[in-house]
């Protein structure tokens, strides 16, 4: 006998999750990409060492709390600080001198997860003298994400990846310069933060909420189904002022998707587009 | 949407010299699609794409988040996204967790992969440096794909190679020479028969049609062969008749191409002599003659076996055309020929199993007759009786009980449910128990062996836990006559009897109830005493005989119609009475099947 039975979460039992979810909390996963939300689900049970399917379900539906829990678990993604230094050096070439023109820069950071690629814009901004005309929309479905970004503290541990990512990314300054370390901890500077607004909102759900001159949302359409992607990105281009810009994972594309006609490429290799006039 | 298959490649350090001897081997119409897997991350520059596209032969791709695979493609895994496939086949990108210190991990790549191509995946782990892509490939020979190691003495990093030895024992291990084999004859075979042969040594290619040729001369030979290979076909050649018989008896030919003309024997003596052949009988024939226009010679061509004629020279398509069909028919000829093998097998297994069947129903029998009470037995007690015991079967739930006890001769008929196999285990039960009661409790009074039955049945079936508590039971006349005292006691159990004094018969009721386990303990069966006379006869029978099917209007015999015929026979001697009521049964019958087991015992007291 094992002690330690395991559970297996195949489509079934994915499928019965997602439908308690959306009854109990409103969260529709269903045009979820089911492969990845496979993964979670069953990284879930096996962290919390879930013995018995039924039992979960039942726990759940009494329990708002442990919906929430598990809603979180499976909508956090990871990121970084300057994550694929190329996009970044892209931007220091490509974007610095389009934003350069306006008098006033909107951006919108889809899907933001714990904030730390809303901060390398930032920085991005700042060494560019654009940080001061500039509003940043943080924006992410799970709100414990949120917090951590609104906080703007990060671990000690990844900092030596950052520290090498902005390096790559061709920074003319050091990393060192936008944090200070508290209580063992990055704390990014104020300065940034005071230009970051921080807020919940649900790709699945929600409507277009403003005006942008540049949507970033890089590696979180992944998560989501065709056609869901095609409901995002029509969302986005209505979101874009005219020449707006549109900057999306390496791996993603708006091509076959009903925006593929009404954006033209920026950057190939890093997936960047502008709103055509 | 494209499942056919897929094959991955997956490594991490000193994999990419083995990639790079392997890859640009991969033919340009290569029908699988091949993934490459690395543990490396996403750097500005994609050396591995650019210098892999301009050695290989298709075109190498980076993956692309929802999109599909595709034959004669490469596919490269982008870094630092883990590669995941949905259940269509669809490619999904995911940049969750580090697994194993990798993204992207092999393992997180083959779990899903060898879930969604099941046999239809071949997954191939190369050097590396960390134990990422042991367990995946596990997965995958699991879920019935193929798992290939490179063999550690090849590798130049052996951790993760030997992780995946360590682990299980994977299907194939081989280094990059074999490797580069095993992908290339893939090409002959659909994905999940190639798997097939690889784990079962078994070669499942599909054999070519083979033709035999025959012709005496060499030229004609050379050019027929020439026309026919072409279309794929195993072809041998015979320079005479003598030969091609000799051949076609050693080889199951789908047809053969014969020359008329030809010295020593011609065409149609070979083809007259195919004929005979048992293994030769159903070769197609074509024949070969420059006579192909005289009328005579074709029907003589047709009658000795041949199914088409052809005049030469031969005309190259009407040539292929005439072969075609003739594989056809070969064809369909060895698809019946195997379908009446299965037949044949399956009666021959069918058989043994009736043989096995009859054999332990035979067996069955004689033990349900040794526990009977012998015909020499019962006339001892007896003088005048009658005994019709005929089961349904050669054994049933019909029994007769007879004994003399202390004085008392005691007899019973009893009906248990059902028949066959199951109503013999029942009787027999029920006879024990009888004994039981009578012999070792004895236990007399018809009434009270009736209730001790019902006490037994409760024990021996109640203590059955599971919810369908046992409702099977008998139903049985039970008599005994006390000879001194001239006393007949009758106590029935869904048996009634009847008994016959001077010219009349009468029915003596039963309580209606049978003896099951489920009726209470407490219950009574009526207990009746019968006057005796010196002509009194009494009969017990089972209700195979009232409930039998016949007669003109195919009805049930009816316990008033043995009533009837007991009361035309009563005045003469018991065994012809028997013969009477015999007769009666099977006229009644006639070619209707019996449907019960049958049982009546008569027997003249007083």
């Amino acid at each position: 006998m094992t002690t330690n039975t395991r559970i297996t979460i195949g489509d079934s039992e994915a499928e019965e999750l997602i439908m308690l979810i959306n009854d109990y909390s409103g969260y529709d996963f269903s045009d979820y990409s089911m492969p990845s939300l496979l993964r979670r689900f069953q990284r879930y049970v096996d962290m919390n060492k879930i013995s018995d399917f039924k039992q979960l379900l039942q726990d759940l539906m009494n329990d708002s709390a442990m919906i929430n829990n598990l809603i979180e678990e499976i909508t956090v993604n990871v990121t970084e600080m300057f994550r694929d230094p190329g996009f970044f050096i892209c931007a220091r070439k490509e974007l610095i001198p389009i934003l350069k023109e306006l008098p006033l820069i909107k951006i919108w950071h889809a899907g933001c997860s714990t904030g730390e690629e809303v901060y390398s814009m930032a920085i991005l901004l700042k060494e560019n003298d654009l940080l001061d005309k500039s509003i940043i929309y943080a924006t992410d479905i799970n709100q414990s994400v949120l917090d951590i970004a609104r906080s703007g503290k990060y671990s000690l541990e990844a900092l030596k990846e950052y520290e090498s990512n902005y390096w790559e990314s061709e920074g003319p300054a050091k990393l060192s310069d936008y944090y200070s370390i508290v209580n063992g901890k990055i704390v990014m500077n104020d300065e940034l933060k005071s230009k970051i607004i921080f807020s919940t909102h649900n790709l699945v759900s929600d409507h277009p909420f403003n005006q942008f001159d540049l949507i970033v949302c890089r590696n979180v359409v992944i998560y989501f189904n065709k056609s869901l992607q095609d409901n995002v990105f029509q969302m986005f281009h209505k979101s874009l002022n005219e020449k707006g810009v549109l900057a999306i994972g390496s791996q993603e594309t708006i091509m076959f998707s009903p925006i593929e006609h009404k954006m033209e490429p920026l950057n190939t290799k890093w997936k960047i587009w502008k709103k055509k006039a | 949407m494209e499942k056919e298959g897929v094959i991955i490649f997956s490594g991490s350090a000193g994999s990419i010299e083995v990639i790079m001897n392997i890859f640009p081997c991969i033919p340009a119409n290569f029908p699988f699609p091949v993934v490459l897997l690395l543990h490396r991350k996403n750097t500005i520059e994609h050396h591995l794409e650019d210098v892999l596209g301009r050695k290989s032969k298709v075109p190498v791709v980076e993956i692309q988040d929802k999109t599909y695979l595709k034959p004669s493609h490469i596919y490269i895994a982008p870094g630092d996204y883990h590669l995941l496939v949905d259940k269509d086949g669809m490619l999904c990108l995911d940049h969750s967790e580090k697994i194993n210190y990798s993204r992207p991990s092999i393992d997180v790549t083959f779990d899903s992969f060898a879930k969604v191509f099941k046999n239809r995946c071949i997954g191939i782990l190369l050097s590396g440096a960390n134990a990422d892509g042991a367990k995946g490939l596990k997965t995958i020979k699991e879920h019935g794909g193929l798992s290939v190691v490179q063999s550690p003495e090849s590798a130049s990093v052996i951790t993760m190679p030997m992780s995946a030895i360590n682990l299980f024992e994977p299907d194939l291990i081989a280094d990059t020479q074999k490797i580069t084999e095993i992908i290339l004859d893939t090409v002959n075979y659909t994905i999940s028969n190639f798997i097939n042969k690889i784990k079962h040594g078994q070669d499942i290619k599909e054999e070519l049609p083979s033709i035999l040729i025959v012709d005496d001369l060499a030229d004609n030979l050379f050019s027929l062969n020439a026309i026919l290979k072409s279309e794929g076909y195993k072809i041998d050649k015979a320079n005479s008749g003598k030969l091609a018989i000799e051949m076609a008896t050693k080889n199951a030919y789908d047809c053969i191409v014969l020359d008329v003309q030809m010295p020593e024997m011609d065409g149609f003596e070979v083809a007259k002599i195919l004929g005979e052949g048992e293994l030769t009988r159903n070769i197609p024939i074509i024949f070969l003659s420059a006579l192909g226009s005289d009328k005579e010679k074709v029907i003589q061509g047709i009658e000795s076996g041949a199914i088409d004629f052809m005049a030469k020279p031969v005309d190259p398509p009407l040539m292929k055309a005439k072969i075609k069909l003739c594989l056809s028919i070969s064809a369909k000829n060895k698809a019946r020929k195997k379908t009446l093998t299965a037949i044949k097998e399956e009666h021959q297994t069918l058989k043994e199993f009736t043989t096995d069947v009859s054999a332990s129903m035979r067996y069955a029998q004689n033990i349900q007759q040794a526990i009977l009470p012998k015909a020499e037995f019962i006339n001892s007690l007896f003088r005048d009786n009658l005994l019709i015991y005929r089961p349904k079967e050669s054994i049933g739930g019909d029994f007769y009980y007879i004994k003399e006890f202390s004085g008392q001769l005691i007899f019973i008929v009893g009906d248990c449910t059902g028949h066959g196999v199951p109503g013999a285990m029942m009787s027999m039960i029920s006879i024990n128990i009888i004994h039981n009661i009578i012999e070792t409790k004895g236990i007399l009074n018809p009434s009270l062996i009736l209730n001790a039955m019902v006490k037994e049945f409760r024990t021996a079936f109640r203590n059955d836990t599971s919810n369908t508590s046992f409702q099977d039971g008998l139903e049985l006349a039970v008599c005994s006559y006390n000879k001194k005292e001239k006393k007949l006691l009758y106590s029935g159990a869904g048996r009634p009897i009847f008994v016959s004094q001077g010219n009349t018969v009468r029915k003596i009721k039963s309580t209606s109830s049978g003896v099951s386990s489920t009726i209470s303990e407490n219950f009574e069966f009526e207990l009746n005493e019968l006057p005796i006379s010196d002509d009194t006869q009494v009969y017990l029978y089972s209700d195979g005989i009232v409930d039998q099917f016949g007669g003109p209007s195919n009805k049930k015999f009816m316990s008033k119609r043995l009533e009837q015929l007991i009361q035309s026979c009563q005045h003469l001697p018991m065994n012809q009475q028997k013969q009477i009521i015999d007769e009666a049964i099977q006229k009644w019958k006639g070619k209707e099947e019996q449907i019960d087991d049958i049982t009546i015992f008569g027997a003249k007291i007083g």
